[in-house]
This record gives C-alpha cells, structure tokens and sequence, in this order.
C-alpha cells in the first residue's frame, strides 16, 4: 500500500512537472494571442504570468495595456498605478493610465451622462509618491554621506574660496538629503492605497447596510483604513469611509 | 366613373356607376405540418440564391463587400429573408437591400440583392458559412429550402480592432502599444517596512555618531593615561611599585631611575636619615655601572626606600 501510494505520488507530481509552463512561454503565449486579437487569450496568459510571481514592472504594463482594450478598466487602472509607484517616471505607463482614465470617463458619461476623469488625490499621497522607497531610501543616504564628507573636507581644506564651495556644496547635498527624507515620511505616512476593481460597488457602513450616497467608481483610488477577515475598510478621496469586499480592490504596494 | 359629354372645355360632366364581375379569391395560408422553425410567411419559391464578394484576399481591417442575390417569382421585394451569418472576427456593417429592374419579358421574375459590407479584424481564412432561405412551393405543397455557401476570404496582415478606429479619432484615448519583449525579471523590493526603512536612514548619522563616541572615549583614555603617568611620575608610592615592576621584569637600570626619582621626591617633601642614606646607595650603584648593578642591590636598595617611606608616612 505504501509503495503503491510513493508511486502514484510520484506520478501526480512528475505529471504537474510536465505541464508546468515557464515564463517565457507564457509571454510567447500572450504575445501570439494579442497578434491575433484574442483578448482574453492574452489576459489569461499574462495573468497566469502575473500570479507566477514574474510580476516586474513590464508585465504589468503588458497586463494593463490588455485590460485596458478588452475595457476592464478598474484592472487596467491598478496596474498602471502599481507600475508608477515604481517607476514614477515611466512615460508609456502614465500615458496609458491617462487614457484609461478618459476611456473610463467616456463610457460612464454614455451610461449616466456624467464622469469623473481624476480625482486629485490629497498633496501628501503626491508628494510620498514622487519617488518609489526603493530609489529615495539610497538615495537619502547617499545624500547623507556625501553632506557629511564635504564637510570634513571643508574642515581640512585651507584656501578660503574652497571652504566657501565647500559649505556651498555641503548645504546643497543637505538639502536634497532633506527633501529626499521630506517624500520618504510622506510616503511612510498616507495609509496604503487601493483601486475599486469593479463598477457600481457601494459602500457598507456596516454590516448589511449599504451607503446611500452613491456607488465607488471603477478605478478609483481608495486608501485602505483597515481589514476584518475578507473586509476592508477603506476612504475615498472624497472622505467617504465604509467597508467592502477585499476581492473588489487591487492593493497597492511597494 | 366620370364622363364629359361634348366638348373638354364646354361639355357636361356626367357620372354613372359600373360595376365588374365578382372575383373570390381563396387564400391559404401554407401548412404548419413541415414549417421550418424559423421562416417568413410569404416567401415562395422557387428560390435561386447566388453570393459574391468583392474581394477574395483582404489586409484585416480592409471592408470586403458581401452581395447575396435572391430570384424568383413574385414579389421578392416585400419578403423578410434571414439576416446573413455573423462570424467571429469579423465586424458587420448595418446591412442594404435593392431590388434590381424587372425584365419585361418576364415581369413575375424578380430579383433581390442584399449587400453588406464586413470587416475582418484577425488574419486567416475566413469561412463565412452556407445562407439559407426557407420557401413554400405552393404546387407541392412543401417547404423547400434554398441554401448557397458564402465564400471564403482571406485575411492577410495583424490583427486589428475597433480599438485601433477609435484610436485613430481621437489621440487621448491612444494606448501605447503591448510590449513583446517585457522583462520577465520578478520584483523585488527592499524596503518594504518601517525598520528597514528607517534603520536605513538612521545609519549613515549613527556612524557618524559612533566614530565621533568612539574618538571622545579614545581621547578621555589618553588624558587618563597622561594623567596617570604625570600622577606616577610625581608620586614616591608610585614610582617605588613601577621600580618593583620593572625589578621583576629584569629591568634593573629602569628600577633604579624609580627609586632615584622617589628619594628625591620624598626628600623634597621631608627630611630623612633612612632617605638619605637611601640616596648615598642610589648614587653608588649608578655610579658602579652595569657591572656593580645586581638584582640583589637594587632590590636592597627597594626595601630602605620602602621602610623610609613608611617611616616618613608614620
């Protein structure tokens, strides 16, 4: 029995070995459904990707720029935000997530008349956002150090004019240090983001009973207050509080 | 009926009432024994259906013009007939129904055209299906049916979509396109909580601080030591204990110059006979040399200094 167990374990997992599929493939995959137009083909692909782990900036790109045609905007919107918080200075990605944006805004003023392209979100969210952890955390310490070695060069420096530069310089790298420090405590400070998946969700003030003043927007930004089991609790820009099903929102993460 | 008696303009008009003979028309209506599912009433054939394109071989996103033309006798015209196949990937336009001149020598033989014009959006060939159109044939008495297989085009070029029509119209809503070549490296972030984080940026000043802690410590140690060294070099005590000292360590010319330092230091304070008979034997063993300095004297020399001492302490 023991044996016969071994072995059929053995085959279950050779069996999964066999058909488990490499990144690259998965790309080819995506990539030969997106030539031909099948849509979903692509998103399955790229998704299966995603949920691999492979999930770099570019993928998301990829996976966002397919939501955003087969109009799965709330998708597309949260991994074009996701790819920003990284690369904040990745054109093709805000220009994409711009035009999810207008896209979005265009079907809901077909359905209702009316549409919101951006909210605004509050100076601090922008500020914290200017630069991903990844890249100020070095960069403040860098500042840092080099304040502090132009410094002690000055100390040891002799002619007046170099001193002068010296300080000069000090006082410079000090106040990108500071600035750097300034979008760091920012971005440690706002509570973590989400985007709303899905259109026409409401918000419920607690449980079983919904928000009446309208339904969250497919795309919009929410930061996220607090979780109970498959709850969360989350803010609009707007200042709206209530809770809703976490599989609604895409975190946004560093 | 009206009619003018005499003249067009001058004449009268009179009216009469006539009547034709009585015609009965008996319609039926066809059987519902054998009606196909879906059919117009009214549709009687026999029907002759053909189908062309205007172009065999199209690039995805080209129109290609699809004519389906129906004959037959009657009134054609007024017949609903089925709408023609929708097919996957390809997009339809709102379709357009003529019917063509009749011949004069045969004026029940009427003909239909019905025309649509279909876009491809994905490259292959494209089977557009068969077309069929019910009809009644009122001299059997059955339903028949007239089908033609709509011909199939080839797509060349990309896939295209209605995405690219609305793109090219309007620029904001462009996307960039889908990137074949993303890189598949994961991602990794490093500073994902608040420790690593400011652990980080606490570093560089804490380093700072340490070396600057560090050279304080290094600093206050060495004015220790000075003072320590100014203390045994003024202190007789001291310099008798660094004498056995350096007595132990063999170091009998260095043991000297202490117990020379100490009598000198105690006398300056007091005055003493032990002192200075201490001194007189100082004096003779520095004079005697390396040869004259034995452990033994020095050591002897020790113990007076240390009674001395201890005496002038009493």
């Amino acid at each position: 029995m023991r044996r016969g167990g071994a072995l059929v374990l053995a085959l279950v997992l050779w069996g999964g070995a066999a058909q488990a599929v490499s990144p690259a493939e998965l790309l080819t995959r995506a990539t030969r459904a997106e030539a031909s137009g099948d849509l979903p083909a692509a998103i399955a692909a790229m998704e299966e990707l995603s949920a691999a782990g492979v999930d770099g900036s570019a993928v998301l790109y990829d996976l966002g720029t397919l939501y955003a045609r087969a109009e799965r905007y709330g998708e597309a919107v949260w991994c074009f935000e996701r790819v920003l918080r990284r690369e904040p200075w990745s054109l093709r990605a805000q220009k994409n997530l711009r035009a999810t944006r207008i896209r979005l805004a265009r079907r809901d003023a077909g359905r209702t008349g009316t549409a919101v392209v951006e909210t605004q979100p509050p100076t601090r969210t922008v500020i914290g956002e200017l630069l991903p952890l990844d890249l100020a955390v070095p960069l403040a310490v860098l500042a840092q150090l080099a304040a502090l070695a132009l410094w002690f060069a000055r100390r040891r420096s002799k002619g007046e004019l170099a001193r002068v530069g010296l300080a000069a310089a000090t006082a410079l790298t000090l106040t990108v240090a500071l600035g750097v420090m300034g979008v760091i405590v920012a971005r440690r400070s706002i509570p973590p983001g989400a985007v709303v998946l899905r259109d026409g969700l409401r918000l419920k003030r607690a449980a079983g009973r919904r928000d009446p003043r309208g339904a969250l927007r497919e795309g919009e930004r929410v930061d996220v207050l607090t979780r109970d089991g498959e709850f969360v609790r989350v803010r609009t820009i707007a200042g709206r509080a209530g809770w809703l099903a976490g599989r609604e929102l895409g975190a946004l993460t560093e | 009926m009206e009619f003018i008696v005499g003249d067009s303009f001058f004449g009268s008009r009179r009216q009469v009432r006539l009547s034709a003979p009585t015609i009965t028309l008996t319609v039926r209506e066809p059987p519902a024994a054998g009606r196909p599912r879906v059919t117009t009433s009214g549709t009687l054939g026999p029907l002759t259906l053909r189908a062309t394109v205007d172009r065999a071989q199209v690039t995805a996103g080209e129109t290609v013009t699809l004519t389906v033309r129906v004959e037959g006798n009657g009134y054609i015209g007024s017949v609903s007939l089925p709408p023609l196949p929708r097919i996957e990937g390809v997009r339809t336009l709102t379709p357009t129904s003529r019917l063509l001149p009749r011949n004069v020598d045969d004026p029940l033989h009427a003909t239909r055209e019905e025309s649509v014009a279909m876009v491809p959006e994905r490259p292959g060939q494209v089977a557009l299906g068969v077309w069929s159109v019910p009809w009644f044939d009122p001299r059997t008495g059955r339903y028949e049916r007239a089908s033609v297989t709509l011909p199939t085009i080839t797509v060349t070029g990309a896939a295209v979509s209605r995405d690219d029509d609305a793109q090219r119209e309007d620029p904001s809503i462009a996307l960039d396109p889908f990137d074949p070549a993303a890189s598949l490296t994961p991602h990794r972030a490093v500073f994902t909580t608040g420790l690593r984080v400011w652990s980080a940026l606490v570093a560089p000043g804490a380093g700072v601080a340490l070396w600057w802690l560090a050279g304080a410590l290094r600093a206050m140690r060495a004015r220790r030591r000075d003072e320590e060294d100014a203390l045994s070099r003024n202190d007789p005590a001291r310099l008798l204990a660094a004498a056995t000292k350096a007595l132990d360590g063999g170091d009998l010319a260095g043991a000297l110059a202490h117990l020379g330092r100490a009598i000198s230091l105690a006398r300056k304070e007091m005055e003493h006979e032990g002192l200075r008979e201490a001194q007189s034997e100082a004096d003779t063993l520095r004079f005697a040399g390396a040869e004259g300095l034995t452990a033994e004297s020095v050591r002897a020399l020790r113990d007076r200094v240390r009674a001395a001492l201890q005496e002038r302490a009493s």
